[in-house]
Parts: C-alpha cells; structure tokens; sequence
C-alpha cells in the first residue's frame, strides 16, 4: 500500500482507504471495557434519576439550600456544563473560519462533547426550580391570552440563549456529519440500521453539485455559530451580573465567563480525547500536535481567567464599597475559602505549567492539567454562587452551605449522562470527520491502491 | 451612615426568640403526606395532560390550567376563589375566606420606623407570622430585627439578628426590624422570569403563588433579605391559622414557592393597620397613605430625620425609618 505526502506534515500520512478503515473501526463491536463504562454511566443515570425524583416529592428542602445560599451546586453545575459546551463549537466554527487546519481530526468529538455538554446543562434549571411542573411558563410559547414571560429578566435571556446555542450546535454539527452518516451508510448490509442511515443523509450521493452546496452551508453555519460561542456564555454571566449582589454585579463578568467557559470546555476536550485515542487506536490520527495546539489555548484562556480574578479584587479595593470590600475579604478566609483556593491553584496557576514545551508535549502532563481545571471551574461557578449569596447584604442572610447527599446524587447523575450520550455516539456516528480528513489529504495519484 | 440613636423610653420589656440561624431552612427533609400528595397531583398532571388528562381530579386539572392572576376574567376569579375556599376550609376546619380586594384609588401605602423607639422585642416578627400564615415548622420570619451598636450607628457589618438576652434594650445597643420595603423600583419584580410577581397600584409587591415556578431570582436580587423560600410544604396547625386571607397575602401557601410581606394585604385593603403596627407595644410602627397630605407618613417625612436604608442601591423603598425622639 503506498502512502501519499500529505500537504500538512500535522495531519500525518495516510490514503483514503486507511482513513476509512480506522476511523469506521470505532464503530465495531464493543469490548468489553466500553461495556463496563456504558453501565457504570447507566448506574450514575439511574442514581440522579432517583435523587431528582425525591428532590421534586420532597422539596428542595432536601439539598443543601438555605434563605441564605438560595442557588447552590445545582445552578453551579447549570453554569459548569454550559461552559464545558464551549470548546466544541470554538473549534468546530471559530478555527474553521480562521482556516486552522489542527482543528480537522479533533472537532467532531468536541463538536459532540458540546451538544451532550449543553444538553446535561439545560436539565439543571429544571431541577434548580421549586415547581417542576410550571417550568413551561419560562417559554414564550404561543397561548390565546398574549402572556409572555418577563423579557427584562436574565433568566429568560437565559432560557432563549441557551436554547439558541443548542439548537445551532445540533444543526452544525448535524450539517457536518451528513457525508460520514453516507460513508457508514454505504459499508451497511440492507435493513433497518441502513434504512435510518439512509434518511439519516438526506440522500447523500457526493455529486459535485451536492459538496458545493454543502460547503456553503458549512461556512454559513459556522458564522451563524461563532457569534453563539461569545454570547451564551455572556448571557449566563449576566444572571448574575443583573442583580445588585456584591460579587456579581460587575462589568466584567460577561468576557471573564466567556474565557473560563472556552478555558474549562477545552479542559474537558483533552481529558476525553487522550483516553479516546488511545482506546480506539486512532493515534497517528489524532496526534500530540492537536494537544499542543489545545494546550496553548488553553493557557490563553486560563491567563484571561486569571487577570479578571486580579481584576475583581483590585475593584472591590478601589471602588471602597464595604459590601463588596466585604465579599472579597470573605472568598479567600470565610467558610468556603477551600473553593477559592482550589479556582485559583487550578485555573490560574497550574495551567502555567503549559509554558514549559516539554509538558505541552507530553499527553500525560496535559491530561492531568486538564482534570486539575475541570475541578477548579467547578470551583469557580460555586465560589461565585455562594460566596456572595452567602454573604451579601443582610447579616440576616448570612450563611454557610454544604451540598447533601441528593445533590451529589444529581451531580453523579449529570455526568454519568454526559458521558452515556458521548459513548453512545463513538459506537454510532464516526467520531472523527471522514470527508475533512480526506478534504485535508492530497488527491490520490494515478495507480494508487486506493 | 452612622446613625445617632437616643435612648428609648426606659421602659424594659421581654424579648421573644430569634429566628434559628437555619430559619425556613428543613431539618431533616421531612414533612407531611399532604405536600407529597399536592406535589404528587401536579406531577401526575403534567405526565397526564400528556395522556390527554385521563384519570386526573377535575381539582388538579382546573389547577393546572390557571390562568396567570392579572389575566383572570370576573366569573375565572370567582370559580378559583371558592375553589380554593372549599379546599382551604376542607383542609383546616374552618370557614377560610379567600379575599381579592383591589387596591384602593388614589393610594400609596407608605411606612415609618421609629427607630429611636423600637426596643427589638420581635413582638412584630410573631404577630406577622400569626397574621400571615407562615410556615411554623420549617419557620419563616417575614421580619428580620437586627440589633446594632450605638457606637457604630447604622453598620450591618456589625449587627446581630441572633441577639438573645432575657430582656431588651441592651445597653449600648438599638435595633432595626427590616421587612419588605415595598420598593419603588424593585429588584425582585424584575428578575422574576415569569412575571409571578409584580408592583399593585397602591404600591404592594405581590407574589401569585399558583405563578411562582420557584427559581428563587427574586431571593438573590433582594437587598434585604425580604423574600423567602418554602422550602418543603409550610406546616401550618389548624388552629394557628388565621381564616381571613387574601389571594395575593397570607392564603396556605403550597412547597415550592416565595413568600414576602405584603403590608398585611388582607388588613390594609379593608382600612385596617398591619399586624406589625397593631401589635408594636412602643408605637413605633406607623403605616398610611403617602398621597394623603394630612396623613401621619407625610408629616413624619416633612419633620422627621429620615433615614433610607441601602439607598445607594436605587430601589425607592416606601418604608422609611425615621428617628422620632
């Protein structure tokens, strides 16, 4: 079999048919490890579906929740998934635009890893609500009596924001996976599976005509998409931003949440795609290079993060708010400084590590930075939320907070649903993009093998 | 913002306790059947209005199908009324009337706090409690009574609302009952997402509880503390509860939503005082209309050192403390 110079030594050296090979064989039979993992995320699913269900019977007076900490781990990790939904179509549509061609063997998983990501995130208002059963009057849904939701408040920024932001991920990442769902289509003996694939796609032949429609649509999601990545996140920030507690009500939150939400999504991208490669075999396709280029974005966004921590205590110093003097001096000393601590060590200093070459290029090092940021933006989003709830401007309404049993029931549940959807989709759809990776290769030359 | 407080008159009088610092917080998660069956009826009508609402109580489902308050027409309003009277009465044993009176023309009601004279016994926090129905077991305490050193004035960084001797006033200290301010421009009316709660035309900031979805908005937007949340379903004894309500006031309230003081809706609307000023042994409470020139508020406002509370925030309270000795 004859291999072909790529144009870009980063994509490596392959032909179209070992493109198709490796990569359709994440889809085989499952092993026995994958399995295990697909039942532990059905277990972890089962145990939030039970800790939900008493939660909505017994009231929320079962979680942590107090008068003074109203809003704890539940809208913390509303807030941590939404970020997490970030990275994906950052790489997807932003990178595209910009013509980085590292983005092509990675941004289908990180595409998914939004979609799920975003998906476990809308599930948490839901549970965060004190009357289930009323949730649908968030939505301006058509009724006889023109009764709309309050469009001054954030929340309702909030619902149609994210919403928005899903609704265009799925179309996007849906738009780039119609060649690959004909590619899998194409390998499948007749019957149902081939039947959904089928109408899956939407009559997929590869005409000439056909990809030159399809680029441009690709290109015009993408731009429908980029200006989403900036703007869900900033919506989410101004739930807090809006209200006149010390702690939120500041103008930098919008950019700050946007950096931390592309800082923690990337995080997780890395901690799922240096197991994945690994178990699937597709090393020399998703190669230390991709991590490389991930890592220095990371350390891009994680410096961000780190000047508007800076940022918010030089503030609280300069403005000589005592309320908000008062907040700050709390973060770091009071009840939750273990929260803050952890944010600052994992998002603001740990990531400096990246720096040094010799950690960016090596896959442990990053795979173990990236989980120590996915810990510190958790951290991040609880030591926003209570702190200043817990401390605002009532010494009435002053209060600590410890999660219970339930809650970490529903956290368990949120990611053992995440990571149930993403193994679903490695066995089902190819989870690096078949058409790009050979859109990426030179044409095959007279006399090929393939 | 130091505020030069004098001596109130003498007289020492017994202090009732504090709220619990877990105050409307749940001990143990537990609560009666009966919430458990209401949350119970309304999940099931969700699932069934799915299943084209079969085997459902025609009850659960008028319930369901509410309409927000502000939309209701006459005849809607008088079927949810006795609707939720015979539920009420079935529930306590007693004859409950449901009020909707409107506000009044030509009305802003207004309040004054003298706190030269408040002597922080809380006799108000238990009145309202009495008076509005609130839940005993989880409590709610609609007022909050901060007890603040004379040395430091008006500093909530050095106030106590767990203050607890035998009897009040402390030497050295005085004390400040906030409740609801009735905002001018509250922070709560606008976050709220589903417009659950608004501003009456005479002033009041209500809550529909049957609109409330229980996202607590409100309760982080509040400046001071004035919202509360029902954690699990209010327990509230037949025998404590007080048979004349008010829709938008102190009606049972169901698990799940926010709770706040109405300037005793259900009393004012019908020319009476608050329970707070009624029952104030000092007199230091004072309630009227702001738009009636000769009336008692306006002729504090005009002699009186008026005192605003957070009013760097913007909110416009109609709640004023003043400092009358």
């Amino acid at each position: 079999m004859s291999t072909h110079p790529s144009n870009d030594e980063n994509l490596g050296r392959f032909t179209y048919a070992e493109v198709d090979r490796d990569i359709l064989a994440t889809l085989g039979t499952p092993g026995k490890g994958y399995l295990a993992l697909l039942l532990l995320c059905l277990g972890l699913v089962a145990l939030g579906a039970f800790s939900w269900t008493y939660l909505v019977l017994k009231g929320i007076g079962v979680t942590g929740l107090n008068n003074a900490v109203g809003w704890g781990s539940l809208i913390t990790n509303f807030v941590f998934w939404v970020g997490i939904g970030h990275a994906g179509t950052l790489i997807s549509a932003i990178l595209y635009l910009l013509r980085a061609s590292w983005r092509t063997a990675i941004f289908r998983a990180a595409e998914a890893a939004t979609i799920f990501a975003v998906a476990t995130a809308g599930l948490f208002p839901l549970i965060h609500i004190g009357r289930l059963w009323v949730a649908f009057y968030l939505m301006p849904y058509p009724n006889g009596r023109q009764l709309w939701p309050n469009f001054r408040s954030p929340l309702v920024w909030d619902v149609l924001a994210v919403s928005t932001y899903l609704t265009v991920s799925a179309i996007f990442f849906f738009v780039g996976l119609i060649p690959d769902i004909a590619a899998v289509r194409d390998r499948q003996k007749p019957g149902p599976v081939k039947w959904i694939l089928s109408i899956a796609s939407l009559g997929w032949m590869g005409t000439m005509l056909q990809w030159k429609h399809y680029m441009a649509a690709y290109v015009l999601f993408a731009g429908l998409a980029t200006p989403l990545v900036i703007s869900v996140h900033s919506v989410v920030s101004w739930d807090f931003a809006m209200s006149v507690i010390p702690g939120w009500h500041t103008t930098i939150f919008a950019p700050y949440f946007v950096a931390g939400a592309i800082l923690s999504g990337l995080a997780m991208v890395i901690t799922i795609l240096v197991p994945l490669r690994k178990v699937f075999r597709i090393e020399h396709i998703i190669r230390p290079f991709h991590f490389e280029s991930m890592a220095k974005l990371l350390l891009f966004t994680s410096l961000i993060v780190g000047y508007a921590y800076a940022t918010e205590f030089f503030i609280a110093w300069y403005s000589g708010n005592p309320f908000e003097t008062s907040v700050f001096v709390y973060r770091p000393t009071g009840d939750h400084a273990v929260a803050f601590w952890t944010m600052v060590v994992c998002n603001a200093v740990i990531p400096l590590l990246i720096f040094r070459s010799r950690i960016r290029k090596s896959l442990g090092a990053l795979f173990v930075i990236s989980l120590f940021v996915n810990l510190g933006m958790w951290f991040e989003r609880f030591n926003i939320i209570v702190t200043s709830l817990g401390h605002a401007y009532m010494p009435s309404r002053w209060g600590s907070y410890t999660m219970s049993l339930t809650e970490w029931g529903i956290m368990l549940g949120s990611f053992g649903w995440f990571f149930l959807l993403f193994l679903s989709f490695i066995r089902l759809l190819p989870a690096v993009s078949i058409a790009e990776m050979k859109e990426a290769m030179p044409a095959p030359a007279k006399g090929a093998t393939s | 913002m130091k505020a030069n407080v004098s001596k109130p008159g003498g007289k020492k009088v017994e202090s009732l306790p504090p709220a619990s610092p877990c105050a409307g917080r749940m001990a143990d998660g537990g609560e009666s059947g009966c919430a458990s069956r209401r949350a119970f009826l309304s999940l099931a009508g969700v699932s069934l209005t799915v299943l084209g609402m079969g085997g459902c109580s025609r009850e659960a489902r008028e319930e369901f199908h509410q309409k927000h308050f502000r939309e209701l027409s006459p005849e809607e309003r008088q079927s949810i009324i006795s609707r939720l009277e015979k539920e009420y009465s079935a529930r306590f044993g007693k004859n409950v009337t449901v009020g909707t009176d409107p506000a009044a023309p030509e009305t802003q009601f207004g309040y004054a706090l003298d706190l030269s004279r408040c002597v922080g016994c809380r006799r108000c926090v238990y009145a309202c409690v009495q008076e509005n129905n609130q839940s005993r077991d989880p409590q709610i305490h609609w007022i909050r009574v901060l007890q603040m050193e004379k040395e430091q004035g008006v500093n909530i960084h050095h106030a106590d609302p767990y203050y607890a001797p035998k009897q009040v006033p402390e030497e050295g200290y005085f004390y400040m009952p906030v409740q609801c301010q009735q905002c001018k421009n509250p922070p709560c009316v606008k976050v709220c997402p589903v417009q659950a709660t608004w501003q009456e035309p005479d002033g009041i900031v209500t809550v529909d509880y049957n609109w409330c979805i229980g996202c607590r908005y409100c309760m982080a937007a509040c400046p001071y503390g004035a919202r509360h949340f029902n954690w699990g379903t209010p327990s509230l004894a037949a025998g404590e509860m007080n048979s004349e309500t008010h829709y938008l006031g102190n009606r049972p309230r169901p698990q799940g939503v926010v709770e706040k003081c109405t300037f005793c809706i259900q009393r004012t609307r019908r020319g009476r005082y608050p329970a707070c000023v009624e029952i104030c042994p000092t007199g230091s409470r004072k309630f009227g209309n702001l738009l009636d020139p000769d009336g008692e508020i306006r002729y504090i406002l005009r002699n009186k050192r008026i005192f605003i509370f957070k009013e760097d925030l913007n909110t416009q309270p109609k709640f004023f403390y003043f400092y009358g000795v």
